[in-house]
């Protein structure tokens, strides 16, 4: 037994399990598949760390053929890993591409095969400890896997960088964050894929735990506190506003954008809710307004009990539905006392705060310093 | 050298891509994703019995390898096409599972990287004709990938003939055709299934002969249905409930149809009466130039299209990708049929048989379909 390795392997296993815990929770919360697909890919990493983690007990000549059988299985698992992490990112995009996450899972399926086959992944005693060694067709879908990784996942932190360059002083800390999973996920990854063919293969791993245990820390820390920055890329948000159902006034509206809406929120909100009832008479029906589809652009709109949220954006997306029902309730639940009275939007302004949680985004600096 | 089996092969690789080309016009027509996946699908089994090609033309042991790099390389192209199958008809389904898709893409994966592995089958020369064998390993991988294929495709390919055979909007024709194209792609599938056995795995002329023969009637029906009736895979009893023509100039109801499903009045110029405001609204405030096409009620959708002087509208319980062209579609007839009358008239009641032809397959009562072929306009619009 290699009792550093394993260490390691036990706090790479522990922290997966939270990563992959917390996402779930934001799917279950806030619903889009990102979170969905990142909580399946961290659940075949802790298979691929748990995989180390028995390897590293099993470090004896003994259990040569066992180690060989548990590596082919993890290792497996890491096609998988990466295959939904790479998959995530599309979903954190405009439009997810889909041929390339089909061409990922297909090459996901040849990659796996290829560690149960003896001609390219082996194990070997070399006199004091068992080393790996993989076969040329393995490091080149590696290689492919790299640069579709690549390509999926450098426009997403292009999109979250150039969000922290608008509103430095709002995501220092987010940056830094960042900046520590970035670098601590390529170490991770470089130093395994060194660590392939290379008799030191347990000085690259435990490097790459290491690396890994940054990379998960920082994940964590962001999903706390930012939970939607990975989706940064994805919106181009006009304007939020909260009407009052019983008169169709609006009570709260916060603008995305440097300029004014066009045109009064009073007037977007009259002609939604007017619209909505008169939909409704047309219809014959009891379901109130939700959608408007401009192609690209679109209305949402969300029914609470006391108010209605409206939020009219170029691009649409169901992450938006689920954080616009999150902020009317939060609406309902600080101000239902004051919603049926005589009250100016000013009197609400302190609800900007948890938009720029929410939202943050597509919060513009102009705002961002204002509030 | 066998003559049958290479006719059979030039007859399957032509059959294949003709109908991949129909499927191709399809998509280009109603560009739903179903027919794109379909497409794709089509082009990989065109590819795949080409690969018979080289146990026929090249006999004897000194051209293993040739046989062996040929056929695998080509066959392989079937286990993407079925994947694809099972990408189209998620997107068929009420709420396409994109993970079932990629589930499906990643066992295509480890079924063509096990076809390439050489201690996972043989194909040796008895002498007389080239003898495949796979190995347990394979063979293992060949019962997930099929099986999970038929789990995911069989279920709803059944509840669609269901549907088909209930609503008596179909033929006898396209009846019988949608039951051929099953029928012989589940005894193709059959035949392939089957000699994968060790044990009744004989000769490749003869699988590929049992097959082949399936596969060809299988893509002629299929063909001849998409022809005949190329939405009838949307086929549905009670999701559309209501489809208004108004002219946009005074939102005056042209046209009111209601479909089995909807007992209630809808008041049309009321719809079409909010959409226009709401465009002139919306379109102002979020600056777009394009027109609101959606409004979502509830589980209620209402898809809106603009002709030239006419507005329609189509309400349905749930969002369905192709009713956005069969819409433009039916503006595009109403305009060519009646452009000169529509601000004379008041009502188009004979418009109403257009409009059961042209959305037959939501539709739950016996009329004969006129709408046999794909409409050149509706190709334009597209």
């Amino acid at each position: 037994m290699d009792p550093v390795t394993f260490l390691s392997a036990i706090i790479v296993v522990v922290c997966s399990v939270l990563v992959s815990y917390f996402n779930y929770r934001n799917y279950r919360r806030i619903g889009t598949r990102f979170f969905l697909y990142i909580s399946i890919s961290y659940l075949a990493f802790f298979g691929w760390s748990t995989g180390y983690l028995l390897q590293s007990i099993l470090m004896e000549e003994p259990y040569l053929e066992l180690v060989h059988s548990i590596a082919s299985v993890s290792n497996s698992l890491s096609w998988i890993f990466v295959a939904f992490l790479i998959t995530s990112t599309e979903y954190a995009k405009k439009k997810p591409n889909r041929v390339l996450i089909e061409t990922l899972f297909l090459l996901t399926g040849l990659g796996i095969i290829l560690y149960f086959e003896d001609a390219f992944f082996f194990v070997e005693w070399t006199g004091s400890m068992i080393r790996y060694v993989e076969g040329f067709p393995i490091a080149l879908i590696r290689f492919v896997f790299m640069m579709l990784g690549a390509v999926a996942v450098v426009p997403v932190f292009i999109g979250i960088f150039k969000m922290f360059k608008k509103n430095p002083a709002r995501f220092d800390m987010a940056r830094k964050a960042t900046i520590l999973l970035v670098i601590s996920g390529v170490i991770s990854i470089a130093t395994l894929v060194l660590a392939q063919s290379s008799s030191a293969y347990w000085s690259f791993f435990i490097v790459s735990a290491i690396a890994a245990c940054i990379f998960i820390s920082s994940t964590l820390w962001i999903l706390e506190h930012h939970p939607t920055l990975f989706l940064a890329a994805r919106h181009d948000l006009v304007e939020l506003i909260i009407v009052a159902k019983n008169t169709g006034l609006p009570l709260y509206s916060f603008g995305f954008e440097e300029q004014d809406l066009p045109i009064n929120p009073e007037i977007v909100s009259a002609f939604v809710t007017s619209a909505g009832i008169a939909l409704q008479e047309a219809m014959q029906v009891k379901s109130y307004l939700e959608r408007f589809h401009f192609g690209e652009s679109e209305a949402i709109i969300t029914e609470g009990l006391f108010v209605y949220g409206i939020i009219l954006t170029r691009s649409s997306s169901d992450l938006l539905n689920s954080l616009l029902k999150i902020v009317v309730d939060e609406f309902e639940a600080a101000y239902w006392f004051k919603i049926s009275d005589e009250v100016s939007t000013s009197d609400f302004a302190g609800f900007d705060p948890l938009i720029l949680k929410m939202f943050e985004f597509d919060v513009p600096k102009t705002i961002t310093s204002a509030t | 050298m066998d003559i049958v089996g290479v006719v059979l092969v030039i007859i399957s690789t032509l059959t294949s891509l003709i109908a991949a080309r129909t499927s191709y016009d399809t998509f280009r027509t109603f560009g739903t994703t179903f027919y794109r996946y379909l497409t794709i699908a089509l082009c990989c089994f065109t590819l795949m019995p080409l690969g018979y090609i080289f146990p026929l033309l090249l006999p004897g042991p000194e051209n293993q390898i040739i046989v062996l790099v040929g056929m695998i390389s080509l066959n392989a192209w079937a286990y993407g096409g079925l994947a694809c199958i099972v990408g189209g008809v998620e997107y068929l389904k009420d709420r396409p599972n994109t993970l079932i898709i990629d589930i499906a893409f990643l066992l295509a994966g480890l079924v063509v990287a096990g076809r390439f592995l050489p201690s996972y089958q043989e194909i040796i020369w008895n002498g007389e004709s080239w003898e495949i064998i796979f190995k347990q390993p394979l063979m293992i991988l060949f019962g997930l990938f099929y099986t999970f294929i038929a789990v995911s495709v069989l279920p709803f390919l059944l509840l669609l003939w269901y549907r088909i055979k209930t609503s008596g909007s179909f033929d006898f024709r396209t009846r019988a055709l949608y039951l051929g194209t099953v029928v012989s792609v589940i005894y193709s599938a059959i035949v392939l299934v089957v000699n994968r056995g060790e044990s009744v795995a004989s000769s490749i002329f003869l699988h590929s002969q049992a097959y082949l023969i399936f596969s060809i009637l299988g893509t002629i029906f299929f063909r001849s249905l998409l022809l005949a009736s190329p939405t009838i895979f949307f086929a549905t009893r009670d999701d559309l409930l209501y489809l208004g023509i108004v002219r946009t100039r005074d939102n005056e109801a042209l046209v009111s149809y209601r479909f089995p499903r909807q007992d209630k009045e809808i008041l049309s110029y009321l719809v079409t009466g909010v959409h226009s405001t709401l465009n002139t609204i919306l379109q102002e405030a979020i600056q777009s130039t394009e027109d609101l096409n959606q409004i979502r009620i509830g589980r209620d959708v209402i898809t809106v299209a603009k002709g030239r002087r006419i507005t329609g509208f189509i309400i349905s319980d749930r969002e369905i990708e192709i009713l956005n062209p069969l819409l433009n579609f039916t503006l595009e007839l109403f305009e060519r049929k009646y452009g000169h009358e529509v601000l004379a008239r008041h009502s188009f009641p004979e418009f109403e048989h257009e409009v059961s032809d042209i959305f037959q397959f939501a539709i739950q009562s016996k009329i004969t379909p006129r709408w046999l072929n794909i409409p050149k306009g509706l190709r334009k619009e597209a």
